[in-house]
């Protein structure tokens, strides 16, 4: 499966409830555990909007399922992690390539599952973490440097899921990262990666939220990290990765969203379109 | 012999045949002949106005040896903004077909002959001068809406143009045989004959499709729809008439394409488009524009507009006649005459 996220293409929105199903099988497996995992990658814009207003196009989905973990696992004991691994492997997931934070599984669709937490003392953003060290071939969590906003960050949503393996129909309560959090998150990831999906994520939530940029920002506002010093830097990150039609962030949606005939500046002009109105939004007292 | 002919021709050269009443000129994404049950492909080879008559014969035996099959590639035609009577003549003396925009045409294929080389006449009987103005086709855009008999006091009214304009405007198109008169004096109504005859001489005027001046703008909005409205709702709060017109008109009458780049908006000509443009809060741009600004003269837009989805729009026979001018809006546009205008 690739997972360069360049284009819209390599994307496939029909397989989203499936892969509903396969996240809600995944958190189920970890039982009491799953309470404290929050989704924050590909999959949460369709969480977090579930109903979109009328000509709206769903969200192209995404091809793995991000998991950060919350502090009440990553702190004390490793019997959390073990916990949590024992599970994976009773749900016939394995780690991927030996890299130990991804672990791939999957019944009616291959699934990759990887694993972020919130920064630990002496773990820098982009290390792994396991509580007593590291071990190899054993689960660990890549540090997020937004990680602390997630875990402050999040709702409940109860979606209604098939599980996979005629596992049948439920509602199944999945934490989701907030719109802060997850803006956050996904500011981080633009300006550190190349993947040409991150700007799309961003502008699709920032678009799609019912009601625009006018109904996010008084959420996003009203959110527990909004005055965190890392929240308000991503913003900064935002205002600079769509700065104007040549900003890397700008570039980024265009790429993703291009062909067909489409200006690539058009599509670069609308997404930062979109980032100014939430700002300005956002700065309003 | 003379029999009626069909030819399909890409907008941009279908301007520039005048219909004849042997001759039916359409246009059409495909270029072709249509003579007494046959299909003739047209493959149009451009050359500049600047054609030598000394470039002919390497120009044609290239031609000829891309072109070897007739059947399969159609015949090729040499098409300018003007060929010199030197040059059609010995393009005719080499039986290669051409077609310049002063209407001069000459397609030959197997058993097929089509010549124009005069001035181009009317499509119908003349006995006046043929073209409009920019007022004559507001009046038009008005008399194509009519479904009772009008009188020439009720068309200056409704167009905004003066009696003596509608008078002249209805005393051509009854010469020309466009219009049917009937009653006398004060009482002397017109009625149109065909609307189809109609609107296909509207279209062929050259005020109805004159370019406009304009303006590229960036006004951010998440969805099309979006756009317009706030477009228009922005220019009707700064009083500035205005009107949606081309392809993205279309779209709100649910027969436009599914993705408009440009969305063309025609503006009074008593307002410059920079103050539109700064009224709308619009980027003036060359790159990634959304919006066009059109100045639009005569006010064929603007006056007489509709409203739909709150949404200023131009009348349906200007957003047909915009759409057609717009880059790839034949299809559009036919697609709106038939489904909206239906004639």
């Amino acid at each position: 499966m690739a997972i360069e996220g360049g284009h819209l293409d390599e994307y496939n929105p029909a397989v989203l409830s499936q892969l509903l199903g396969e996240a809600a099988r995944v958190v189920r497996a970890f039982s009491f555990a799953g309470a404290h995992v929050v989704i924050v990658g590909g999959l949460a814009p369709s969480l977090l909007v579930p109903t979109l207003e009328p000509g709206f196009e769903p969200h192209i989905g995404t091809q793995d399922l991000d998991l950060c973990l919350r502090v009440a696992l990553i702190e004390g004991e490793v019997g959390n992690y073990e916990r949590l691994e024992t599970c994976l492997k009773g749900a016939s997931f394995k780690m991927l390539n030996g890299e130990s934070w991804r672990w791939q599984g999957g019944v009616a669709l291959p699934l990759t599952v990887e694993f972020f937490c919130p920064p630990v003392p002496e773990r820098k953003p982009g290390q792994l973490h396991r509580p007593g060290g590291v071990v190899g071939g054993r689960l660990s969590a890549m540090v997020l440097a937004t990680g602390g906003l997630v875990d402050k960050d999040f709702r409940e949503v109860v979606v209604e899921v098939l599980l996979p393996g005629g596992g049948g129909k439920t509602h199944q309560p999945l934490n989701v990262a907030g719109p802060a959090a997850y803006l956050a998150t996904k500011a981080d990831a633009l300006q550190r990666r190349n993947k040409n999906k991150d700007a799309y994520d961003i502008i699709w939530l920032v678009e799609s939220w019912p009601g625009g940029q006018a109904a996010l920002a008084p959420d996003i506002r009203a959110s527990v990290v909004f005055n965190d010093p890392i929240f308000q830097a991503a913003l900064v990150t935002l205002k600079r990765e769509f700065e104007n039609l040549d900003s890397a962030g700008a570039r980024k949606y265009a790429r993703f969203m291009g062909g067909g005939g489409v200006d690539p500046d058009q599509l670069a002009r609308r997404a930062v379109g979109a980032i100014k109105l939430l700002l300005e939004q956002l700065s309003r007292p | 012999m003379k029999m009626t002919a069909e030819i399909h021709l890409p907008t941009r050269l279908a301007r520039w045949l005048q219909p004849q009443p042997w001759l039916h000129v359409r246009s059409s994404d495909k270029a072709v002949l249509k003579l007494g049950g046959r299909v003739i492909r047209l493959r149009f080879v451009d050359v500049p106005a600047s054609f030598r008559v000394e470039h002919i014969d390497f120009l044609l035996h290239s031609v000829r040896a891309w072109e070897a099959d007739e059947a399969t590639h159609g015949i090729p035609v040499i098409a300018s903004p003007l060929l010199s009577q030197t040059i059609r003549r010995s393009l005719a003396e080499r039986n290669a077909s051409y077609l310049d925009s002063k209407g001069h045409c000459h397609l030959v294929a197997t058993g097929v002959l089509v010549h124009l080389d005069e001035p181009p006449a009317p499509l119908v009987k003349k006995r006046g001068k043929s073209g409009v103005g920019v007022h004559g086709v507001r009046a038009l855009q008005v008399l194509l809406e009519q479904q009772e008999p009008i009188s020439v006091s009720q068309l200056a009214q409704l167009s905004a143009v003066s009696l003596g304009q509608a008078h002249k405007l209805l005393e051509q198109l009854e010469q020309l045989g466009l219009v049917r008169a009937f009653g006398k004096g004060p009482a002397k109504r017109r009625v149109v004959r065909e609307r189809t005859e109609l609107l296909d001489w509207l279209e062929q005027q050259p005020s109805a499709t004159r370019w406009e001046p304009s303006l590229d703008v960036a006004l951010y909005a998440r969805r099309p729809e979006e756009l317009w409205s706030r477009m228009s709702t922005r220019l009707t709060q700064a009083g500035i008439p205005h009107a949606l017109t081309g392809a993205a008109a279309t779209s709100l009458y649910g027969v436009g394409p599914t993705h408009v780049p440009i969305s063309l908006v025609r503006i009074s000509p008593e307002i410059r488009l920079e103050q539109a443009a700064q009224e709308l809060g619009a980027e003036i741009t060359d790159r990634g524009a959304n919006l066009a600004l059109l100045h639009d003269t005569g006010k064929v837009g603007c006056w007489r507009t509709e409203t739909k989805n709150g949404i200023q729009v131009a009348p349906a026979i200007r957003i047909y006649l915009d759409a057609r001018s717009e880059r790839r809006g034949d299809d559009i546009a036919r697609q709106f005459r038939e489904v909206v205008l239906g004639y």
